[in-house]
Formats: C-alpha cells, structure tokens, sequence
C-alpha cells in the first residue's frame, strides 16, 4: 500500500471539492499535482532530515578524520565516500575541514574523495529523489555519487599533486584535537530539531517553486519535447546539462521536481542523473572557497576530472537504462 | 588555599571560530549577547577568522564556540540561553 494514500485523499478533496475543478482538466490535474507533491515533500523533509542529523551526531568530522589518517590504498577513498554521506558538511567549513584532514595524515586524493561525496550525496536531494522517483532512485543516486567520489579521488591521488595545495596548508599544524563531549539523545534529538527547522525553511520555498514549474511542465508541455532535441542520440546533451547545473548550486529541492517533469517529456536517466550531480557537485561558492587550499592548477585539475566523470556517468546511465 | 580558590573569580576566555559564513556571524552574535546578560563585557568575546588559528584550535566545522579551550560547540549554532548556562557554569 502506498504510505501516501492518505496524502492523495486530501489533495483530491481539495482540488476537486474545495476549488471549483474538475478533474482531466489540465488545471485540475495540475493544482492536484501540485498539492500532493508539495505536501508530501513536507512530510518527508521532517522525517528524513530528523533521522540524518540524529545519524549525523554520530559522526563529527573530528572523529572521522581518525578513520581516514593514512590509509593509501583505494579502501581509503571508499571509506572517505562513504562517510561523506553521513559525516555532517557545509560548504563554509570546507577549508578548515580540508587542512584538519591533511594535517592529521589523511591522503590528498582520500580527501578529495570525501569532499566529492559530502556535498553531492545530501539529505535534500535524497528526500527529493525518494519522493518524487521512488527509493529505488534515490539509491541510484547514491551508489553512482559514491562510485564517483571513490574515482575521482583516487586517480587525483595517484597523480601525486601535494606540491599543488598551498604551501601555507602543510605548515599548519594542530596543537590539540577538539574533543567535543559527546552529546545525550536530549541533545541530539534538540539538535536534530532546530537544524531541520532551519533547513525546511531555507528549502520550501524552492520547493514550491520547483514542483509548481514541474506542474506546469507536466501539465502543458507537448509530449516528447525533450526526446527529440536531448534524447540519447544528441551527445552534447549530457555535457549541455552539466553545464546548465553548474550555476543551480545546492538547488537541488527546486531542480529535481522540474527533472521529474522533463523526464516524462523525454529526457533520458543519464542525461538527467548527470544534471543532478552537477547542480550538487559542482558550484562556483564551493571553487572560490577551496581556491584558498589549492593552487588554481590543482583547482582546474580537481574540477576538470570531476565533471569529465559526472559526464561519464551520464553517458553510462544513457547506454545502461 | 582552598580559601582563595572560592573568592578568585576565574578569567573567562571565550573565543568563536568561524571563516566569515552567516551561522558563524549568528553565532558571534549570539555569543556577545550571552556574555553581556551574564554580566560580562561584550569585549570578552573574541571573534577568530583566520584559518591557521581555527586549524591549530583542532576545528573542522565552522562555527565553534570555545570557553577556555573546551570546545563547546562545533558546527552549529547553540540558542542564547545554552551559551549563558555555559558561561554560568565555568563561572561556578
């Protein structure tokens, strides 16, 4: 049964009892659109975020490090890719997280590939992708972010660029590790409460939007639309999608309900799978601030070898599904 | 001794690290405002934005607030009245 149903009740009592419509119209069926995905990204924002930052108390990026300190082979950067889903992570805090990870003797490319999958396997765009595409989407989404994470950051370390970072970055050096207390489940389940609060806020509004612009998408599109100018045979779609979802930094709760509606106009998985990564991924904020630790050659390599494997995943996708 | 360790108020070094993002100004504020209310001068609270010092205090997620070298949060913003009680409590 669909944990939603009730959700569906409620939007169909409300566009077709409450407002004046009529249902196979294309207002009706787009205001009904509208009301059930909105709602039910609410529901799932709450819980979602709740859980993740309860997971997330668990994992300070203080303690992760200890995990990540020395370990040269690939098991390093699996390990980096898999605890950037869980290790809490804001793009402010890139730089210092970044220092801490090389003063305490994690690897360059392990490092990478924990800032790779941080900000790309996040929270919001897993509650999107669970919403609106369904679970097994949203692990798509996560397996192949991870899978990247993992590449990118170990052929950046096999290319031996330690002489690249910042001079100033290996002269800093820790007199102490922070020992934050550990926090009691009151604490956490407070904390969990007020940044959820703050995210929900910060995001709804393009949640709105997005969903309003998919509704509208959905509603009065023509039918394959995309499949004739980005289908699977254009190649410069995927390159083209990356390049869109460059300047949509960390808006993934207003893109994904737009990329639902044009995958139903025909845009293929892949081509779609690389847009989201790059609006994750790939931010000029992010490159600023990291251009503070790197010097702009090993900036252009990091950037370069990422969205050269965020197109290859696009184009692997488009060939696979 | 034991005398003049009750009667000597401890000096209070608090200190917020943050590199310049928007929670770490809230958390700035936050803090001064904790510290005035808790009778101390807002001067007391030092605002720490450079990057080797944020690295050598051992922090790796901005904002984080630091009372005599205890790390009291990192990475989020605690409410006014949690930072007073702190403050209240290192008074002792």
């Amino acid at each position: 049964m669909d944990t939603f149903l009730p959700v569906q009740w409620f939007a169909d009592w409300l566009t077709y009892s409450v407002l004046p419509l009529q249902r196979k119209t294309l207002l009706g069926e787009s205001v009904n659109f509208f009301v059930y995905d909105t709602i039910k990204i609410f529901l799932l924002l709450c819980t979602i975020i709740y859980v993740v930052s309860i997971i997330r108390s668990f994992f300070p990026p203080e303690k992760v490090k200890t995990f990540l300190t020395r370990k040269f082979s690939v098991v390093g950067n699996i390990l980096a890719a898999l605890l950037g889903i869980v290790t809490p992570f804001c793009s402010c805090s890139a730089v210092p997280l970044f220092i801490g990870f090389l003063e305490t003797g994690v690897p360059l490319g392990v490092t990478f590939s924990f800032l790779i999958s941080a900000p790309m396997v996040n929270e919001i765009a897993l509650v999107l992708l669970m919403g609106l595409f369904g679970l097994k989407a949203a692990l798509l989404y996560v397996v192949s972010g991870v899978g990247l994470a993992i590449v990118v950051g170990y052929i950046l370390g096999k290319l031996h660029l330690e002489h690249l970072v910042e001079d100033y970055v290996w002269k800093i050096k820790a007199k102490q590790t922070a020992t934050v207390t550990a926090p009691t489940w009151q604490q956490r389940s407070k904390d969990a409460i007020s940044y959820t609060q703050g995210i929900v806020k910060k995001v709804f509004p393009y949640v709105l939007l997005g969903v309003a612009l998919g509704a509208v998408v959905h509603g009065y599109a023509p039918e394959q639309l995309l499949a004739t100018y980005a289908g699977k045979d254009n190649f410069f779609a995927v390159p083209f999608a990356v390049l869109i979802g460059v300047p949509l930094y960390s808006n993934a709760a207003g893109t994904i309900p737009i990329v639902r509606s044009l995958i139903e106009k025909g845009l293929p998985i892949g081509t779609a799978l690389a847009f989201m990564m790059s609006v994750t991924a790939l931010s000029f904020p992010e490159m600023i601030i990291l251009r503070k630790v790197l010097k702009i050659k090993l900036l252009v390599i990091y950037v370069a070898i990422l969205t050269v494997g965020i197109v290859c995943t696009g184009y692997m996708f488009n060939i696979v599904l | 001794m034991v005398q003049l360790r009750t009667i000597e108020t401890k000096t209070m070094n608090i200190q917020v690290f943050g590199t310049g993002c928007a929670k770490c100004k809230n958390l700035f504020e936050a803090t001064k405002k904790a510290a005035l209310e808790s009778g101390l001068q807002e001067s007391a609270v030092e605002y720490v934005t450079d990057m080797a010092s944020i690295v050598e205090a051992g922090i790796m997620s901005t904002p984080a607030l630091v009372i005599n070298d205890v790390v009291i949060a990192a990475g989020k913003v605690p409410s006014t009245d949690d930072i007073k009680s702190v403050i209240a409590q290192q008074k002792g």
